[in-house]
């Protein structure tokens, strides 16, 4: 008998059976093929905008992914440098073997943990209640708490051409029959497609006359327990499509699967196939495409940009068409695939079912994409089964709080109805979830669920004292005119008349926190100044932003503070619109503020809805 | 309010016209009027939207109190989204009341003011901004409003918003797309751009915005004080405005002790005289009551008449008046200067012009021989005009709600530039943004966050 059963050992079944045992409950991981622990599937890349807050958040809530990336990346970016902290965002290249075989290690190493090779057909319930699972083979493993993360895998579908064939991902089978089991116990699932482009041989492309992308000099790591990354780094490159490729991939579409209908389901559009990109932006004459290294015991890489599932002998002519891949030799075919989820309003936010107790889901099949989104998910929903079998409260982070409370409010809230992918802009207090930040928002949590050390708490506790002192400290050094005026007129910023703090100074445009950093006393030796300065630097100069934000997250508490009871019937308020009324009655908000946020539920619905509790009688 | 009952309610103006209406809603509807009507069909039988002829009779005795017209409408085309009935009768004030009361005897609420479109707001039959226009509708004072009430129940105000509000979105969406697909090869729109469409916006903006002056004295008239020392003839003046011997005029200092109020229509504006006691310390406790609400007067004013004796200036009292005067008014040339008694004079010239201010405009008259009030009527249509002219096809703006929301919306807008000009990251320039579209929003009623990333998908080719 288990503790916790995870099906799946992808991003989010890794983190979710790792979660699980590092809280001390007996684990088993089932898995369709042990070698594929952790795969990537697609993009052999981990963070980018948005989900490089995630992952830093997994990290800071003590999940692996950030460290394994920090252990096998090959090639490190930090986005968006020229902005604000707010919106840095950590990318890495991985190598996708060492990556697996890194997650893999940690799981084999890990107390309370069993790994074992399987597919689970059947959730074993009983009176609405998850108590095992069962294998094709006929094996049963008895569990208290069962989380299914499929990723693709059910029923799978890839394309190629016109030609279809079931498989999870391409080499690899698919998981047969447990939708049809999640079906009967009453759980809806859809279809959803996503898509990937082709691997070509490193040593058939001309390398010489393509834009180099190197990663930065220096690596600022993902993890917050990585001290230093020292690592020799490969480089990206950078070529176009021309006006030729598109012509060559139009010539196909009469066997395009999207273009003749064989794919009904909904890709993503944010990662769009290069044959939509060519049908929806026709004026576009061209297309970035970065080949990016699959590993450094390979000579493989992967054509971001060109996500296909054209026939093969246009992908290789396509290809060819293209600066610098003249000779390029396809090793393997892009497709697109087609697989089941489980529409997100059917779990509550501790990920569990709402209909099935101690059953939970996490990752793709909640219809997002994404490894870090999965991951994500993953680790929420190892947490929260630990949780349950406990009988403690659930842990669910707030929009305020962490990206990935915005994720799984987004999922359940708005639902989707193409893979969820983050995005900064999802996040309305994006001031205040920064990836600089994740360790002050979310250690504590980390650390109390025992998967964060003490001594890593400690750190991050003693950093951020660290940096509140720097900050009032600025605030209270004053300097002389004669002291600053130098400083002032080498960057053409106005002289002072009289004495003024350092934070006055800070908050110019013009001014740099290395402009000013010469006034600030610290102790010899310590690095942690060159470390927070960029955080010091933006929580002065912006302050009245950040507050501004402070006091709209106030705001919204207060209609979260609204709770809406349980048993309400939406289809019997009248005055509600009927769209409103269907959504309302699907994703059964607990709160007015969630309810405000469901689309299709406007504000005269929400009016309405208040006035309707206001007539409710309190007792029944 | 509860929206669960029946309402009833007259909904002609009593004791006008030949024939007057009681209108009735909700869910009892049917069942009330099969009780006080007998017609050629019976209420179940009986179309919808269409007018039966028949009786209205006393259910208790039977008696037949009118002979009525009515008309059945079902919920799904009514105008509240409930079942309902208007009945016609004949409009006699006690008749009328008569019938109203036996419609409520049988089950039904007296409807409060607005609650018929309340009801049709709160069904989905009409959204926010048509409510209020609605609202005003029935408030409206003179035909002119009407006008602009009828096109903001059209939606062009919603349109115009709606076009603001989708320039700003477009100008956030390339703003959002700059951080979030900072590997895309997306076109970056340049500062200075941004500027100019965010000063467009705000021009736009700021027209609506000053409409509201104009727009609330086209729908509640325009407010005119008439302020001055004690006896320099402001009562005469007033009374010269109206056309009317309403107030007590006399030699004696301080004779208007209260505030005193006419009205005229003018070319289809109302303009609203207030009479005040004269600014002087008052001698009485009476006296000092008047010059409390003198004060009064002087808050609520949109232009002030300050009446001086051309016969008899006292320039340091009058200007005191004229100082505390401009206090109150921010527009210079929303105070307007009356030399009365120009009768007395013999060379208008001669008068010694207690204030030369070029916005401010001198205006002799005699208010007792009704000389030159014409000349202030105009000055006062002038400023009116001049705030902003319903001739042109601008939205006007009158409900204050609608003010309040599009001046914090501008305020937005003009933190976005300023923000831009100072390169302020555009990162931190998204809660202007937001705050700005939610505002925009607030007054159309739809709030939609999705719109953003829609935008940017539509308008650009991501996918790395």
């Amino acid at each position: 008998m288990y503790d916790v059963i995870v099906v799946g050992g992808g991003h989010a079944g890794s983190e979710a059976a790792l979660v699980a045992a590092g809280m001390g409950c007996e684990t088993l991981l089932i898995t369709m093929n042990i070698n594929f622990i952790a795969w990537m599937s697609c993009n052999p890349a981990i963070g980018g905008l948005a989900k490089g807050h995630l992952v830093k958040e997994i990290d800071a809530l003590g999940g692996e992914m950030a460290k394994v990336i920090d252990r096998t990346g090959i090639q490190f970016r930090m986005l968006n440098r020229s902005r604000g902290p707010a919106v840095w965002s950590p990318r890495a290249q991985a190598d996708r073997l060492m990556y697996s075989a890194d997650v893999k290690k940690r799981i084999e190493n890990k107390d309370n943990l069993t790994i074992k090779e399987g597919m689970v057909v059947e959730i074993l319930t009983d009176k609405k209640r998850a108590v095992g699972v069962k294998t094709s083979t006929g094996l049963i493993y008895e569990g208290k708490a069962v989380i299914i993360s499929n990723g693709t895998f059910l029923n799978g579908l890839i394309h190629i051409g016109l030609k279809s064939y079931p498989g999870g991902r391409a080499g690899e089978v698919p998981s047969t029959g447990l939708t049809e089991n999640l079906n009967k116990l009453g759980i809806k699932s859809d279809r959803l497609k996503t898509g990937t482009p082709p691997r070509i041989d490193g040593k058939t492309v001309d390398w010489e006359v393509l834009a180099v992308q190197p990663g930065d000099k220096v690596i600022i790591p993902f993890s917050y327990q990585t001290e230093k990354i020292e690592r020799e780094q490969v480089s990206c490159y950078l070529t176009y499509t021309s006006k030729e490729t598109h012509k060559i991939l139009l010539g196909g579409f009469d066997r395009s699967p999207l273009y003749t209908g064989v794919i009904k389901s909904t890709g993503p559009r944010y990662c769009p196939s290069i044959e939509t990109k060519i049908v929806r932006f026709k004026d576009k004459e061209r297309h970035q495409i970065f080949l990016e290294p699959e590993g450094l015991g390979t000579s493989e890489y992967y054509v971001n940009g060109f996500s296909t599932s054209l026939p093969e002998d246009i992908q290789i002519n396509g290809l060819r068409s293209i600066r610098g891949l003249e000779k390029a030799e396809i090793k393997r075919f892009g497709y697109a695939i087609e697989y089941d989820y489980f529409p997100t309003y059917q779990v509550k936010y501790n990920l569990e079912l709402r209909t099935i107790e101690n059953l939970f889901l996490a990752g793709q099949i909640n219809g997002t994409s994404g490894y870090e989104e999965a991951a994500a998910l993953g680790i929420m929903a190892g947490i929260n089964a630990v949780l349950k079998i406990r009988n403690e409260k659930p842990f669910i982070l707030g929009r305020q709080e962490a990206y990935i409370g915005v994720l799984i409010d987004d999922l359940i809230t708005k639902g989707t109805d193409e893979p969820y992918r983050m995005f900064t802009s999802r996040a309305e207090y994006r001031l205040l979830l920064r990836q600089d930040n994740a360790d002050e928002r979310l250690m504590e949590y980390g650390y109390r669920f025992g998967l964060i050390s003490g001594e890593v708490y400690d750190n991050m506790k003693r950093k951020r004292e660290e940096k509140e002192r720097i900050i009032i400290s600025l605030y209270d050094k004053k300097v002389k005119p004669l002291e600053i005026n130098p400083v002032l007129e080498s960057v053409n910023s106005s002289k002072v008349e009289s004495t003024v703090n350092i934070a006055q100074i800070l908050k110019r445009p013009e001014i740099k926190f290395s402009d000013i950093q010469k006034f600030i006393e610290q102790e010899k030796g310590s690095d942690t100044l060159e470390k927070i300065s960029p955080q010091v630097e933006m929580e002065i100069k912006y302050k009245g932003y950040i507050d501004r934000q402070l006091s709209q997250v106030k705001q919204t508490k207060t209609l979260e503070g609204k709770k809406i009871p349980g048993d309400i019937d939406y289809l019997k308020i009248k005055s509600i619109s009927s769209e409103a009324k269907e959504k309302l009655q699907k994703v059964r908000p607990l709160s007015i503020g969630q309810a405000s946020r469901i689309p299709g539920v406007n504000p005269t619905d929400i009016s309405v809805l208040l006035i309707h509790l206001k007539n409710m009688p309190t007792e029944k | 309010m509860r929206t669960e009952d029946t309402i009833a309610a007259i909904s002609t103006p009593i004791g006008k016209g030949g024939i007057g209406i009681i209108r009735i809603s909700g869910k009892d509807t049917f069942a009330i009027a099969e009780k006080v009507l007998r017609g050629s069909k019976g209420i179940s039988d009986a179309e919808s939207h269409r007018l039966y002829n028949g009786y209205f009779v006393n259910p208790e005795s039977g008696e037949k109190l009118d002979e009525v017209m009515y008309v059945k409408m079902n919920a799904k085309n009514s105008y509240t989204r409930e079942d309902m009935i208007e009945i016609n009768t004949h409009g006699g004030v006690y008749l009328i009341k008569r019938l109203l009361e036996v419609v409520l005897s049988q089950g039904a609420r007296l409807a409060e003011a607005g609650e018929f479109t309340f009801r049709a707001f709160i069904n989905g039959r009409i959204d926010l901004t048509q409510a209020e226009a609605v609202a005003d509708l029935i408030e409206s004072e003179n035909e002119k409003s009407l006008k602009t009430a009828i096109r903001q129940v059209a939606g062009e105000l919603k349109n115009s918003i709606k076009e603001i509000k989708d320039e700003i979105i477009d100008i956030y969406s390339n703003s959002e797309a700059e951080i979030d697909f900072v590997e895309e090869d997306i076109e970056r729109e340049d500062k200075d751009s941004v500027i100019k469409r965010l000063k467009k916006t705000s021009n736009n903006l700021e027209k609506m915005i000053e409409s509201y002056q104009a727009g609330r004295y086209y729908k509640s008239g325009i407010k005119v004080g008439i302020f001055g020392r004690v006896n320099v003839g402001k009562s005469s003046l007033f009374n010269a405005l109206i056309g009317k011997d309403r107030v007590i005029v006399s030699e004696q200092p301080g004779t208007t002790r209260d505030v005193i109020d006419g009205e005229i229509e003018h070319n289809g504006l109302v303009l609203k005289f207030f009479d005040t006691a004269g600014i002087r310390e008052g001698k009485g406790i009476i006296e000092n009551e008047g010059i409390k609400r003198t004060k009064l007067i002087m808050e609520n004013s949109d232009i002030a008449v300050l009446v001086i004796d051309s016969d008899d200036i006292k320039k340091d009292e009058d200007l005191e008046v004229y100082n505390e005067l401009k206090e109150k008014f921010s527009e210079n040339r929303n105070v307007l200067i009356a030399y009365n008694k120009i009768d007395l004079i013999e060379d208008i010239a001669e008068i010694e012009i207690v204030i030369s201010n070029k916005e401010i405009r001198n205006i002799f008259i005699s208010a007792k021989e009704k000389i030159g009030i014409d000349k202030i009527i105009d000055a006062i249509i002038d400023n009116v005009d001049a705030d902003k002219s319903l001739e042109n096809n601008n939205i006007l703006i009158v409900n204050v709600r609608h003010h309040e929301l599009l001046k914090r919306a501008n305020e937005g807008i003009e933190r976005l530039i300023k923000g831009y000009t100072e390169k302020i990251p555009n990162e931190f320039l998204a809660i202007d943004f937001s705050e700005t579209i939610e505002n925009l929003g607030k007054i159309t009623g739809d709030v939609s966050s999705d719109d953003l990333l829609n935008r940017i998908f539509s308008k650009f080719c991501i996918g790395k």
